[in-house]
């Protein structure tokens, strides 16, 4: 199997505070991997370190991405090398047309792979195919970022510029959160028409619901910024009936 | 004592045979009011002094400017769809120009026709007489670019005048004097370009009176885009009569120093007006840009956005009054100036200032400063974009907005790529 993500003793924090406390774990390719925990257990500051999120502070520990030291890269060197992060609070930017953006996102990756930028035929032509995806309508491409968009549109915003990008790991940080039924169906529709055995996803997520459509090969349950326990998809379901406190009992009981 | 010897070099200039009684009198004002130093409320931020260089020079006058190559080809940069004035230090040069009928460019009052002259006269006299670099700009001015749009027309392309500053050999001390007269009903869309061209310091104090006539229309869009070593202040003063809509469009793209005075008066029923500015600096450039909208009578409406980014140790000034007299109920009076600081030895200095007498009016002003949305910055970073041109790209969001309430498509292509070279991000040209 080939690992795409390895994180090992990863110990990280923000403003001197320790919040990851070592993890380690392995995704590999054609995997998905859940992260599960309550809140700060330290999931989002687990998808802020790996994107590059530059108020967070690195103490120990390391993270690979393919073949390459992921700390070492910029927040754009790891986008370009294939990571993906689908934020949980997609910003809004006025002024910047969403087809100018993925424009200039687009250009910067296939620079980075040393291709030419596409046609404008060709990329419109891209880009609605991959909104068909996400049932977005063309329209929001003229409109700024984000911009007035409501929670469901942010987050199949958010899956439109992943099937863009084509990352070989995507981080999807909450993006469950906030979505009604139809939405979330839409957004993990979207997500499993990407999923092939070239590329791997971590799926954060404060609740099981998402796992019912996005199913994953192995759960983590993150407490305290530790990955107490790890298990098949059935673990997300024990969680969803027990809660967390069992799992964090035990874990204590266990050091 | 550099103060002294510069107005000393205005003193015997209109003192010698060609200046015209009227120049002579505008002169008078500039004397009796002096210099403006930083002790005055008005130019508290912007200090004069250091662009008096004793180098500054007035250029002999001639009847019409020589043309060579490197003059044309600054005119040439452009590309609008225009009647295009050029004036190479305030003094038209005919092989380049085209003006349509009702602009002439007068280089005497004893040479212009009596409307003309009555033209010029009117605007010295509406002139507020307490503004010294607006007297001294009309008492330099070689030339009087007189525009009339008589009533009932529109000109057929916009105008475009095209001033040229040369700076190749010595520093000219020089300004270009304009009367717009838009007659009722008539319409008119002005351009107003400089550009300098050699290294030498410049000083330009430029006068634009513009009259907008009941039920008239007039845009002017000035373009400030000029050299490290160059100093361009304008004093434009516009009266909007009943029903009658002006427009400026400000925009300061580069200039050493850059002081623009807008004296909007309302004084006809339903007249609207609308300020549009945008000033991108940086390194150690200065802009200041000082606004007067002044509500005289009734239902008049304005409204006003001032845009400004500035990197470097670059230094914006904002000054915006509103004045609603007494009379003038039911006014709609609206101010917004929005400043981006991108480094932290750049400086904005913002001071809105609202004088309201009337008591059913709506008015509202703000001001905002900050710097790029951090967040922002990381979204697009981990989308792929480099640091520079997730800069670029959010800065160009901020002041496009402005550039985009420009009426004519081609001059917004210009400044469009022209904000973009600025940015310094190919991405944004493509």
């Amino acid at each position: 199997m080939k690992p795409i993500l390895t994180i090992d003793n990863l110990r990280a924090g923000i403003e001197g505070r320790e919040i990851l406390k070592g993890i380690s774990l392995t995704v590999n390719a054609g995997e998905v991997h859940a992260i599960m925990g309550p809140n700060g257990s330290g999931k989002s500051t687990l998808a802020s370190v790996l994107a590059g999120r530059e108020d967070y502070a690195v103490i120990d520990g390391s993270v690979r991405f393919a073949e390459a030291d992921l700390l070492e890269m910029s927040p754009e060197d790891r986008s370009r090398e294939g990571l993906f992060l689908a934020f949980q609070y997609p910003v809004e930017i006025p002024g910047v047309s969403t087809a100018n953006f993925l424009k200039t996102a687009v250009s910067e990756h296939r620079k980075h792979r040393g291709l030419p930028p596409l046609d404008p035929g060709s990329f419109l032509k891209l880009m609605r195919e991959k909104m068909a995806l996400v049932e977005m309508d063309p329209s929001f491409l003229q409109r700024s970022l984000n911009e007035g968009f409501s929670g469901g549109e942010k987050k199949r915003n958010e899956v439109f510029q992943m099937a863009m990008l084509e990352p070989k790991l995507a981080v999807l940080d909450e993006t469950d959160s906030g979505l009604d039924i139809d939405a979330l169906r839409i957004v993990a529709d979207g997500v499993n028409a990407l999923r092939s055995s070239e590329n791997a996803f971590l799926v954060i997520t404060h609740y099981q619901r998402l796992l019912n459509y996005i199913v994953p090969d192995v759960v983590h349950v993150l407490v305290d910024g530790r990955i107490v326990k790890s298990g098949g998809k059935e673990l997300a379901l024990e969680l969803e009936e027990r809660g967390y406190d069992w799992i964090r009992n035990e874990s204590s009981v266990g050091a | 004592m550099v103060a002294e010897d510069f107005v000393g070099t205005v003193r015997s200039y209109v003192e010698s045979t060609d200046v015209e009684p009227l120049r002579r009198e505008e002169y008078a004002v500039f004397e009796r009011l002096g210099l403006p130093t930083v002790r005055h409320e008005e130019w508290k931020y912007t200090n004069l002094l250091p662009r008096l260089t004793p180098a500054l020079q007035i250029p002999t006058s001639t009847s019409h400017a020589e043309v060579d190559e490197t003059i044309r080809q600054a005119t040439e940069r452009f590309g609008f769809t225009a009647h295009q004035i050029v004036l190479v230090n305030g003094v038209l040069a005919p092989s380049l120009s085209s003006l349509p009928d009702g602009v002439t460019v007068v280089p005497s009052l004893t040479s212009a026709s009596p409307r003309d002259a009555e033209l010029i006269h009117a605007a010295s006299a509406s002139r507020s007489q307490d503004h010294a670099i607006a007297a001294l700009g009309a008492a330099l001015a070689p030339n009087v670019v007189v525009v009339r749009v008589a009533k009932d027309t529109a000109l057929t392309m916009p105008l475009h005048v095209v001033r040229v500053i040369d700076a190749r050999n010595g520093a000219p001390l020089t300004s270009t004097r304009m009367v717009v007269d838009v007659e009722e009903f008539a319409s008119v869309d002005i351009i107003d370009t400089v550009t300098t061209i050699g290294e030498s310091a410049t000083f330009s104090p430029n006068v634009l009176d513009i009259t907008v006539h009941p039920e008239a229309k007039a845009s002017w869009t000035l373009v400030v885009d000029d050299t490290q070593a160059s100093a361009n202040i304008s004093y434009a003063t516009a009266h909007v009569h009943r029903s009658a809509v002006f427009t400026s469009n400000t925009f300061c793209l580069g200039g050493g120093f850059v002081r623009n005075d807008l004296v909007i008066r309302l004084v006809g029923q339903q007249a609207e007006a609308y300020l549009n500015g945008l000033s991108v600096l940086h390194d150690a450039e200065f802009a200041d840009n000082h606004t007067v909208v002044d509500h005289a009578v009734p239902h008049c409406h304005s409204d006003e956005l001032y845009k400004g980014v500035y990197d470097g140790t670059s230094t914006g000034v904002f000054n915006g009054k509103i004045f609603v007299r007494k009379d003038a109920q039911k006014t709609l009076a609206y101010q917004s100036n929005r400043s981006l600081l991108l480094s932290s030895g750049a400086n904005i200095n913002a001071k809105p200032q609202l004088e309201i007498f009337a008591d059913d009016v709506k008015c509202s002003h703000g001001a905002t400063m900050g710097q790029l949305d951090d967040e922002a910055m990381f979204y697009l970073r981990s989308r792929g974009i480099g640091e520079n041109d997730a800069r670029a790209i959010l800065t160009y969001a901020f002041a496009a907005d402005i550039i985009e309430r420009v009426s004519n498509a081609e001059v917004r292509t210009y400044l469009t790529a022209r904000l973009a070279e600025r940015l310094g991000s190919e991405m944004l040209s493509a």
